[in-house]
């Protein structure tokens, strides 16, 4: 009995933990981060930003993923940036927008004079011809172990300085994006003294211009950067931001209700409107860049078969994942490109939702001896924040044309390795825009030449590439509109992946804290402290 | 179990009281599937009503699923997982006992010292190991809970079989030729069945909760089926809008664990009135 006894006691005990009481620490927080003093005025001199998980590199010629761009991209700067509160383009480190030739090949930029690298280096043209050829060819003595974003920039003939601060590009053929690809995170330009000198730790100790330079960083605990003193803007109102990885959205937001963090840029949709709700909260958002998507093998049978994907898209219906998994806050995709990049979408119609016709298509697919496998992460993305509930949504859906799938979850460390393996059958992604323009989505997810760590459904076909690749170098509006329109067709039609939701950016924030989520950078300098 | 044991055992009424709970619960998993117009896994079928209504008695989840209908579909789930990961343990965990008790020298030596060795892990922990290393799955979950309970079971039998081999019966049965096996299985077992039978029911109730454990911290079922661990991580996840999701569920193990404890308890008192706590 008296075991009996016991044991009640800590089951109980242990599901009080467990689920915990939702609202206790709204009340408690009432000072907001009062209690944390000792720093600057208006705020601790510092700013907890809660994330899901940490970085992984921090040279930016290196980085793929958001979670390693949301430190490089304040400590790093580009060429031309995007505008405080839009996607339209800005200069940077460059004192101006460049001059182009007649033929569009040739592009030359004036660089800003007086800035300086974290390390001391002098910031020159030299160190932009460095940056960039380290990026573009792989047998550059100082080029990192993966260049991800490498062969994004292959338009680049050669990288040229013709002065002190005057850099000249020579591209290949005309390009409509590469001024967008100047102001994306890889191209940040990089310290040539720190890279040679740090070699390989040169992604732990990175050296750029940015307003933050690392303070310190260990590896799955906290990420600090500091405010670099001898910046030549605008310097950041708070001292320090902290990266923590929090991999669960609930501790984090206990964090942000008990002031232990300010910023929590991994909420579940689910929480939003207990965080309206909340007095010390506020929901920072920008309306949706990315996409989440379901790709299929395409070398891979039965995924390979068209009535197979045709099936699984006509099985799928995005009102009813917008309801039931995004909470209505998602907007149902028409197409891989988010429609604040498209334009205007009513022209496409939507994604076909039929059971009866899905039904019958899937009994004339081969499906195989082999069971029906889908794969998806474990861990938060902005396209997809319950990934899991994602995952029980499409083999729900499955299942009622009579599909029996077998879900696989992987975590971060290795669902990156998992989606470009060869012989993976579907998985769940998404992408979220580095820059605001169609090629940002179809030809880094789709072309031949986007390389299979992107091109995950290792999709080859001839027409969109060519459509795709004459976009890049095609300068009228009007014509490009055109040739994105057919890709975008050839991609429904075949159908490599399909999309299902765009999801608004959002963060939690404290009120003790302005802060606006950039609609494609994560900028933290602009944030500050309220004084009150 | 003999007419004085019964006797014991249906006297002690906390046991009894477990035994009804247990009964309730088994009906209820039973009959889900025909009483419930639910299906478990399916989205959507409960319209907007997330907390507990007439159409969804226990609320619903954020996908519109009925918490009822899944926490009954989670009591088979979890039932089933904690017999047969008990039956696992007694499959590998008797033999090795009998084995080391009967014979002792150094395969005693060698299958105490591997008992010692698995206890000195705390189980979950071990449990972790086995389902990180195996990959999610209902097997693997029975598999890791199984193995976490062999030593118990190992050191139990070896316990009780050291002692009855010492017994004339025992001896008697050697003097007359009777082969090891043979005195092991027909004399030396039945009479240390007793406490295998307490420590099964109360390694059920056990083993249900490393289960859960394990599903809750995504190591266990597929994600989306209905077994109480995993609806307890639902419930968390989104608690801010179904905090009854992981309240019911978490009730749902206390009181099946507690169940089988109290059936544990009277059962032992039954075998072993010495050991009787007042």
């Amino acid at each position: 009995m008296r075991r009996a006894l016991v044991s009640i006691a800590v089951l109980i005990t242990l599901t009080l933990l467990l689920t915990g009481c939702p609202d206790s620490g709204a009340a408690a927080n009432g000072g907001g981060n009062g209690g944390d003093g000792g720093g600057t005025a208006g705020g601790p001199g510092y700013l907890i930003y809660a994330r899901s998980t940490d970085a992984t590199t921090l040279d930016p010629a290196e980085v793929l993923y958001g979670e390693d761009a949301k430190v490089t991209e304040n400590v790093y700067e580009t060429l031309v940036t995007f505008e405080d509160a839009g996607i339209g383009l800005v200069p940077k480190l460059a004192t101006a927008l460049p001059t182009i030739s007649e033929d569009g090949k040739t592009w030359t930029f004036t660089l800003r004079q007086g800035v300086t690298f974290h390390d001391g280096t002098a910031f020159d043209a030299a160190a932009v011809v460095f940056s960039f050829e380290r990026l573009v060819s792989a047998d550059h003595p100082h080029a990192p172990k993966q260049r991800p974003y490498g062969p994004t920039y292959g338009v680049i003939e050669k990288v040229e300085a013709t002065g002190d601060h005057e850099v000249v590009f020579s591209l290949k053929e005309p390009s409509a994006v590469f001024l967008q690809q100047l102001a994306m995170f890889p191209v940040g330009i990089v310290s040539p003294t720190a890279v040679k000198e740090r070699g390989e730790d040169y992604r732990k100790s990175p050296s750029g211009t940015g307003p933050y330079k690392l303070e310190e960083w260990r590896h799955r605990e906290k990420l600090s950067l500091v405010r670099y003193d001898g910046y030549w803007g605008e310097k950041p109102a708070i001292e320090r931001v902290i990266f923590q990885p929090v991999s669960d959205s609930q501790t984090a937001l206990e964090m942000l209700k008990n002031g232990e963090a300010h910023i929590v840029d991994h909420v579940t949709l689910a929480d939003i409107e207990a965080i309206e709700k909340n007095e010390n909260l506020y929901v920072a958002r920008t309306p949706s860049l990315n996409v989440g998507y379901l790709a299929f093998n395409m070398n891979k049978p039965p995924y390979n078969d068209q009535k197979f994907r045709d099936a699984v898209a006509l099985a799928i219906d995005r009102d009813a994942l917008n309801k039931f998994v995004y909470y209505g806050l998602a907007t149902p995709s028409k197409t891989i490109v988010p429609p604040v990049i498209w334009g205007d979408t009513s022209e496409l119609t939507p994604y076909e939702h039929d059971l009866e016709k899905a039904k019958k298509l899937i009994t004339e697919v081969d499906l195989g001896s082999e069971p029906i496998e889908l794969w998806h992460m474990t861990f938060a993305r902005p396209y997809m924040p319950e990934p899991n509930r994602v995952a029980e949504f499409v083999k729900d859906a499955l299942s009622k044309i009579g599909l029996e799938v077998k879900l696989q979850g992987f975590e971060k460390a290795s669902y990156t390795n998992k989606t470009k393996d060869p012989d993976h059958p579907m998985c769940l992604l998404g992408w979220n825009a580095d820059y605001a323009d169609p090629d940002n989505f179809l030809y880094f997810l789709l072309h031949g030449e986007a390389g299979d760590d992107l091109n995950i459904s290792f999709w080859r076909n001839a027409e969109f590439d060519t459509k795709v690749k004459a976009a890049q170098s095609e300068l009228d509006p009007a014509k490009r509109k055109a040739l994105y329109a057919r890709a975008a067709e050839l991609y429904r039609a075949e159908k490599p992946s399909i999309s299902l939701v765009h999801v608004p950016q959002l963060a939690a924030v404290s009120k003790a804290v302005e802060y606006e989520v950039h609609p494609i950078e994560y900028r933290l300098f602009p944030a500050r402290f309220k004084t009150n | 179990m003999d007419d004085r044991k019964l006797r014991i055992f249906l006297g002690h009424r906390t046991a009894l009281a477990g035994i009804a709970i247990l009964v309730l619960i088994t009906l209820a998993a039973g009959l889900v599937g025909l009483v419930s117009p639910y299906d478990s896994d399916a989205f959507g079928q409960v319209e907007e009503s997330l907390g507990p209504s007439s159409e969804a008695w226990l609320g619903s989840d954020v996908s519109g699923r009925d918490t009822l209908t899944r926490l009954l579909f989670g009591a088979r789930l979890s039932l089933f997982i904690g017999i047969t990961a008990v039956a696992f343990s007694m499959v590998i965990g008797i033999p090795l006992g009998a084995i080391a008790g009967y014979f002792g020298g150094w395969p005693d030596m060698v299958i105490s010292r591997l008992v010692d060795l698995m206890l000195s892990f705390p189980s979950i922990l071990l449990a972790i190991c086995i389902a990180a290393a195996m990959g999610i799955g209902l097997d693997t979950v029975i598999i890791a809970v199984g193995v976490v309970g062999v030593p118990q079971f190992a050191r139990q039998v070896r316990a009780s079989v050291l002692q009855i081999k010492e017994l004339e019966f025992v001896m008697a049965s050697r003097a007359l030729g009777a082969s090891h096996f043979r005195i092991l299985s027909r004399e030396i077992m039945p009479h240390a069945m007793g406490p295998i039978i307490v420590l099964a029911t109360l390694g059920i109730g056990t083993s249900i909760l490393t289960a859960a454990g394990l599903s809750f911290l995504g190591l266990g079922v597929e994600t989306g089926t209905a077994e109480w661990g995993a609806l307890l991580k639902d419930g968390y996840t989104t608690r801010s809008k179904t905090i009854w999701v992981s309240v019911w569920s978490g009730l749902a193990i206390s009181v099946t664990v507690l169940a089988f404890n109290l059936v544990g308890d009277g059962l032992r008192d039954a075998y072993d009135p010495r050991s009787r706590v007042t």
